[in-house]
């Protein structure tokens, strides 16, 4: 009896075991509840429209604009600390200010590796066209898809390859248009010349001008359009030194807007949390997805606000000194009691959070603001500084491009044609801490000086020297022997 | 006991009934062999049946036996029992034995248990006792220095905190290292579940220490490939305490103490910082002709730095005015006051252990402290010849106030940086100094928060069915519950709250369940035969969900919850889940008690593997010979025991991530357009990383074992290695996760305890070494890199890989560096030194040496502990002694150093210069030999004679004082060696590499605590 109940318990058990194996390997079938299977992105419309958006948040994101395109082209080009005082304790931005920089620097490597991110993600897009059913969709994705990966590319090769202007035919970046979906398709390729980059990156935007809808950056919801293709059109020109294509891009921008459009003040341009007037392209940014407001984002670092920035550059007053009293464009304005950017409404105020007490720009007063990427002003600048050089009229003359800005900063008119120093003080009167300083010493084959703090303590660094260039992230080389270094960073 | 238990089941079960015949009386006395008191309540009871009685207050008994009755168990808690034979006698007195270290101790193995001497792997533990009165939030630290092959390191005074343990070796680059750690049959969750803003945080940090009966740590293959997948970092098996027959017993015990920090840096005063800043100043000065374009003195440029430096009334004074001492202000004397109630007993039947526990700590870091209530009970119930079952029930609330991560500003100890000439409040008035170079540290301490509450219930249920005299089947099912909840909140007068507040409320469910159920098969054939097996199956699901919300803009800093904030800044939920499904199959076989074979085998399935490769095997195998059992060993007196084993098995370690061999994408947010982007590429046949190990050891006992010991070496090789594969990021991912690479660890690891003096006076020496060896050998050609971490083919896992000094240029005072690794060329540009290995956070060897002294009712017990051979980069001497590059204050030793100062010196510390970064920046001038020896423990305690506190109703009345971390001896220069800043939200990777990090990391505490146990 009892044996006979103790087998029956064996058997018991057992069986239980056994469908307790199929119950449960089942359960090792378990599906992730935040991520969906790669392979089922490019399938359909809202995939790839989704991905799209994708790559616009890795734009947003604190490598691009809202970011490091900004910092580091001005640190950078910072001369001598004459522009930007630089006080902060991130090594690898104090080594930009100083001209000597790291390979293994996490700010270098996380450009380089957000962009190609994004530009796998618009290759898989642009390869998967033919999902999208609707023609309109599948038109404007494909604008949008070129719009941004000529962007990006435009960014990696004037940051990572020495000025178009000096030699084309140096290294510029690897060129990848293949979309990578698993390990199989990784490819190792080698660095393109600088002018192979800009030929890309020319077809990538021009191809975007003529397949999107023209309008500014309201017109599309922030998303790209024609418009915003040539104004990047004319950084691309202004760069090669392509003149007259420069100003008759510029022009097709300005056209779009019209004279009217600027804003009624300088400082109504900033610290927006919607598109104003004369934003052609901007980044949009709120409360929940912004480029950063503790280790990142451009505004932690020119910002010294109650909660709001490191207050690790600011700016000097020596820049200050460049505005004639009545220019809205140079007004400091001191309130102890300012706890938001709100609260200040000149262009310059008085650090009152983290490193308080130092001059700081307001241009990145609010950490969930849109970033401006492109301001009309800058078409007028282009255009005024092309046509200049050009010894054209393009649109209209250099002098009347440059009193639309002058006369909106209430700042005296010329009244004859400028100089071009006129017009490069104009340049960084109205764009300075927009990340253009390094663009701009690019363009005018100037110089910088490495200060105090530099190895190369008081050398004059020319515009076409390796030091201004970043390296190749030192992640890249260890894993891509194709791959050559930039020589200022071969020791 | 427990075989007595085993006994009377069997027994049971066989249905014996023993006939009663005529009884007779035998009374007599029970008094313990170590200090000849009586003890009260040890149970006698006639073997084979279940007559019995208990000793009264005066240790003396009673008890009729029937005629046939002929032996007697006498058994107390915490003594060896005893079996007595009648012989006829009337009157029977025992004296009992403490139970001691012994051969025959019984060793909880998975799935089982084993009597020591039949071990054919190797374990190591640790009993109650050794880890009794542990005033530390949880019980690793306290088992420091007592188990070889066994690295554990606390890394921060910060309590609640994550500690590193490393069961010989590290043998994953990619993949979490820490042991599966297990309690009572079921594996608990030991994975930081806390905030990725703040440092990682220590589940078991929720289980008390008092509730501990024995833990078994799982070295070889032998021992843990039972554990399969999971096995490859060691097995913790933690057991808690049970109840035992006999009369109810309490203990009380109660510990109040004090602590500081074991030490101090010293930083600069008013008067040094000056001297040094003038010489900064003045050398930058020298060179490049001014300081920021207009500073042309020093003053000058502390003027614009520091509103306050000046004394107000006597401003050209400048031996006047603030001179604060920034490291008094972020450490401070801590406390800790710990209360446990327990009480256990039982009759045939039924037995219980009932624990209350209550604990709360003030760390030595301000701003930070933790408590703990806990409750539990173990119930074992028989309910029939066929059935018994039991439950288990632990309750626990912690409560851990944080600061902030040892890298935010708001860290109290990074008030450091702060210089001595800025004033805690502004002059005059009672606010806080806002104008601080860094924020003035006081200002997060007075209005920031950060509170963890955590929740959780660590339970199970079992059913043992006796189903033959030699089969058991046991199935049970257990939970680890946790809820942990997590409020912040940070002021508005604070850099990181400002301007008007921010608030988080985070909350994570973690619901850990097990289920196993095995058939255990125990039998001696023709009595030399012994046979052992087990096997049955087990499933395991973890199923993690959080959410968490972020506001701010409240009203003021009185309102602090998310209902009254204006904005909400993030808000978010997420949910994963994993699972194992597991067979295994172990026997043990005993031949003649001498030669022993034990083997085993566990499949292993999981939802973390790829589709190609779901279910591993894992085999293990190991012979053991007890040669002191030979007949040519039996007319010597000397060696009493020895044994020779060898093992050898496969283990894995599937510590993964849930979705790693998946390809894909996840969600990304632009600003209120939703979209996509990739989160992993496919990596279809990973699966868990195999290592091999093979060891051989010795136990031997000499002179009736006075002298006992173990001898291991082993050779650990992990093969498959998980590895973040760095990918070239123009494909648009930047790694991949798969199965790469090879590394090795070996080690031998010696025991050896002995009882120098018995009677009276006893004295007790247990002493441990262990020695590792971690190599990687294969990584594919690849090289891991987390900050100056790297894992790097043919050297051990984390070296310190940067730039190397070359000491100072005697003609300038310039600091330089190696243009190369053949340390031929120098530069005094940093940037153009090149990288390589500079240091190695793995120790040489670790270990300890406890003495234990017995006198009357005195006992002391001193535990030392080392560590040799490490290397520690202190990542934030980059600014304490940098020689004033910036404005942050100097460690007293830069102060003092022999810092070059006239062309032609010869010395290692370069020119001062502020501003100028001479030697800033990262390179081997911040790393240091981390060796140290450390008197862990000292405690001295006085038990009361019972005979002075049995009228009072008292059985057992312990005083103790016990120090903790009394005594340090170190070449260190930072707060403590025994340091490891692992970062925030960091992954298991950077946790392996970024060993021996100190960033601002907190002392651990110098702890003085007083105790009293009652026992009623």
């Amino acid at each position: 009896m009892i044996m006979k109940r103790n087998k029956n318990i064996i058997v018991i058990a057992l069986l239980l075991m056994t469908m307790l194996f199929s119950a449960c390997d089942k359960h090792l079938n378990i599906e992730p509840q935040q991520s969906i299977d790669d392979k089922k992105v490019y399938t359909n419309e809202a995939g790839i429209v989704n991905a799209l958006s994708g790559a616009y948040s890795i734009l947003a994101g604190p490598d691009f604009f809202a970011g490091t395109s900004v910092f580091h082209s001005d640190l950078i080009a910072n001369s001598n600390n004459s522009t930007i005082g630089w006080i902060g304790t991130f090594n690898g931005y104090k080594q930009m200010n100083n001209k000597s920089l790291d390979p293994t620097e996490a700010t270098i490597a996380t450009k380089w590796t957000s962009a190609y991110e994004a530009i796998n993600i618009l290759n898989n897009c642009l390869a998967n066209l033919d999902s999208i059913k609707d023609v309109d969709v599948k038109r404007s994705v494909y604008g949008q898809a070129r719009f941004l990966r000529g962007v990006f590319y435009f960014e990696l090769v004037r940051f990572y390859a020495l000025p178009y202007g000096f030699d084309p035919s140096k290294l510029g970046v690897p060129i990848v248009t293949n979309p990578v979906l698993d390990l199989s398709k990784i490819t190792y390729p080698s660095r393109s010349s600088i002018s192979d980059v800009y030929t890309f990156v020319l077809n990538d935007l021009t191809a975007a001008k003529d397949s999107l809808e023209v309008g500014g950056a309201n017109t599309n919801g922030g998303l790209a359009s024609s418009t915003n293709a040539s104004a990047f059109l004319v950084r691309v020109y202004m760069s090669m030194s392509d003149w007259a294509n420069a100003a008759i891009e510029a022009t097709n921008v300005i056209d779009v807007f019209g004279a009217s459009a600027l804003n009624v003040t300088p400082r109504l341009c900033y610290d927006n949390i919607a598109y104003t007037f004369e934003d052609v392209f901007m980044i949009r940014q709120n409360l929940v997805s912004n480029a950063g407001n503790s280790n990142n984002g451009v505004g932690t670092f020119y910002a010294s606000l109650p909660g709001f920035g490191r207050g690790d550059a600011y700016v000097r007053a020596g820049h200050l000194a460049l505005y004639e009293a009545t220019d809205l464009r140079g007004g400091l304005m001191d309130n102890p009691y300012a706890k938001t950017a709100a609260d200040i409404n000149e262009m310059y105020y008085w650090g009152v959070g983290t490193n308080a007490g130092r001059r700081m720009t307001v241009k990145f007063a609010k950490f969930d603001a849109y970033v401006n990427v492109i301001r009309l002003a800058e078409m007028y600048l282009s255009r005024a500084e092309a046509n200049f050089n050009n010894s054209s009229a393009i649109g209209d003359t250099p002098m009347n491009d440059i009193n639309v800005i002058r006369a909106r900063a209430n700042a005296t008119l010329l009244v004859g044609a400028p100089t071009l120093a006129e017009i490069k003080t104009e340049w960084v009167k109205e764009m300075c801490f927009e990340g253009h300083a390094l663009g701009n010493l690019k363009r005018w084959k100037g110089s910088t000086i490495a200060p105090s703090t530099s190895p190369w303590a008081g050398q004059s660094i020319p515009w076409n020297d390796g030091r201004l260039v970043l390296p190749i992230p030192q992640r890249e080389m260890d894993v891509n022997s194709n791959l050559v270094q930039n020589d200022a960073y071969i020791h | 006991m427990k075989k007595l238990l085993l006994t009377l089941c069997v027994l049971l079960f066989l249905g014996i009934t023993l006939v009663n015949g005529q009884t007779r009386k035998i009374s007599g006395v029970v008094k313990s062999s170590e200090d000849g008191q009586t003890l009260p309540g040890v149970s006698i009871v006639v073997k084979g049946t279940t007559t019995g009685t208990t000793t009264n207050l005066d240790g003396k008994y009673e008890i009729s036996v029937s005629a046939d009755a002929a032996t007697l168990v006498f058994s107390f808690i915490g003594m060896k029992a005893q079996e007595v034979p009648i012989n006829g006698r009337a009157i029977i007195d025992v004296a009992l034995a403490p139970e001691t270290a012994s051969l025959d101790e019984v060793v909880v193995v998975g799935f089982g248990t084993r009597l020591k001497s039949d071990l054919t792997g190797s374990v190591s533990q640790v009993k109650a006792e050794d880890i009794a009165n542990v005033t530390q939030p949880s019980f690793e630290s306290a088992i420091q220095g007592k188990t070889s092959g066994v690295y554990v390191q606390s890394g921060t005074g910060k309590l609640g905190q994550g500690i590193k343990m490393r069961i010989r070796g590290s043998s994953s680059v990619s993949a979490n290292n820490q042991p599966l750690y297990v309690v009572d049959n079921i594996a608990v969750n030991t994975d930081n579940i806390g905030d990725a803003g703040n440092e990682a945080t220590n589940p078991m940090a929720d289980f008390n220490p008092a509730d501990i009966e024995s833990i078994q740590v799982l070295k070889d293959a032998s021992a843990s490939a039972i554990y399969g997948a999971r096995a490859a970092n060691g097995v913790v098996i933690i057991t808690t305490k049970r109840g035992k027959e006999g009369k109810t017993s309490f203990n009380f015990s109660s510990q109040i103490g004090f602590s500081e920090p074991a030490k101090k840096v010293g930083f600069m005063n008013r008067a040094q910082y000056l001297k040094l800043f003038e010489e900064a100043f003045n050398n930058t000065y020298a060179i490049s002709g001014d300081i920021w374009g207009y500073y042309s003195t020093y003053q000058s440029l502390l003027d614009d730095a520091f509103p306050y430096w000046r004394d107000p009334k006597d401003p050209t004074n400048l031996a006047k005015g603030p001179d604060t001492n920034w490291e008094n202000q972020a450490l401070r004397k801590g406390s800790l006051r710990q209360y446990d109630l327990t009480a256990s007993g039982g009759n045939e039947k039924t037995k219980f252990f009932a624990s209350l526990s209550m604990a709360d700590q003030d760390a030595v870091i301000v701003g930070n402290s933790f408590d703990r209530i806990s409750a539990r009970l173990n119930l074992d119930q028989t309910a029939n010849k066929f059935v018994s079952f039991g439950v288990s029930l632990n309750p626990v609330r912690t409560r851990n106030f944080r600061v902030a991560n040892d890298n935010a500003f708001s860290q109290p100890l990074q008030m450091v940086a702060l210089s001595p000439l800025e004033p805690v409040y502004i002059p005059g008035t009672n606010k806080l100094n806002n104008h601080t170079i860094y924020e003035n540290g006081m200002i997060p301490l007075k209005y920031n928060s950060f509170n963890a509450e955590i929740y959780r219930n660590i339970g199970n249920v079992y059913a043992l069915f006796n189903l033959l005299p030699s089969l058991t089947f046991r199935t049970e099912a257990g939970m680890d519950l946790t809820n942990q909840r997590e409020r912040g909140y940070q002021g508005r007068l604070t850099n990181d709250g400002g301007p008007f507040g921010n608030a988080s409320d985070r909350t994570v469910t973690l619901l850990n369940t097990t289920s196993n159920s095995y058939f255990t098969f125990d039998k001696t054939f023709k009595e030399n035969y012994n046979v052992n097996l087990v096997g049955g199956m087990s499933y395991q699901e973890a199923v993690w969900n959080t959410a968490a919300v972020y506001a701010q803009n409240f009203p003021s800093d009185d309102f602090k919850r998310i209902d009254s904030a204006a904005e909400i800044t993030g808000a978010g939920s997420n949910g994963t889940n994993s699972s194992f499904l597991s067979y295994f199959l172990r026997s043990n076989l005993k031949f003649f008690d001498k030669y022993l074979i034990t083997l085993s085998g566990r499949i292993d399935g999981s939802s973390r593997f790829g589709k190609n490769s779901r279910y591993g095997f894992f085999p293990a195998g190991s012979v053991a010979w007890v040669v002191s059992k030979e007949k040519f060993m039996s007319n010597q007196k000397i060696v009493s025991f020895l044994k020779l084993r060898t093992s050898w098995g496969v283990t894995g370690n599937a510590e993964i991530g849930n979705f790693s061999s998946r390809g894909l994408y996840q969600a990304s947010n632009y600003a209120g357009y939703s979209g996509l982007v990739p989160s992993g590429i496919s990596s279809p046949d990973l699966k868990w990383e195999t290592t091999k190990q093979t060891d051989f050891g010795i136990d031997f006992g000499f002179i009736d074992n006075r002298i006992t010991g173990e001898f291991d070496y082993y050779v650990k090789k992990t093969s498959d290695l998980l590895l973040n594969v760095t990918l070239p990021s123009t494909s648009g991912y930047t790694s991949v996760t798969k199965n790469v690479g090879n590394l090795e660890n070996k080690g031998w690891e010696f025991v050896i305890n002995t009882n120098n003096l018995t009677g009276e006076f006893q004295w007790n020496t247990s002493f441990n070494i262990s020695t590792n060896k971690n190599k990687i050998t294969n990584l594919g050609g690849k090289i891991i890199r987390t900050g100056i971490w790297r894992a790097m083919e043919g050297y051990p896992i984390g070296v310190f890989y940067t730039k190397k000094f070359a000491g100072v240029d005697p003609a300038n005072g310039d600091a330089l560096f190696y243009k190369d690794a053949t340390r031929t060329t120098t530069t005094n540009i940093l940037s153009q030194a090149s990288d390589q290995i500079v240091g190695d956070p793995n120790p040489d060897f670790v270990g300890g040496i406890t003495n234990s002294f017995k006198y009357k009712g005195f006992d002391l017990n001193f535990v030392f502990q080392f560590v040799h051979g490490n290397d520690i980069f202190n990542g934030g001497r980059q600014w304490q002694a940098d020689g004033l590059s910036y404005f942050d204050n100097q460690t007293l030793d830069i102060y003092n150093s022999n810092r070059w100062k006239t062309p032609g010196q010869i010395t290692n510390q370069p020119q001062s210069r502020f501003d100028s970064g001479n030697g800033y920046g990262i390179s081997s001038m911040l790393v240091f030999d981390g060796s140290y020896i450390r008197l862990k423990d000292v405690t001295l305690g006085y038990t009361v004679p019972t005979k002075l506190i049995s009228h009072v109703g008292l059985s057992s009345v312990r005083v103790f004082v016990k120090g903790l971390n009394v005594w340090t001896k170190t070449k260190y220069p930072g707060w403590d060696p025994e340091t490891n800043f692992t970062g925030t939200g960091a992954s298991a990777q950077t946790q392996n590499l970024q060993q021996g990090y100190d960033f601002y990391t907190s002392p651990q505490p110098r702890t003085i605590t007083f105790g009293l146990q009652l026992g009623f």
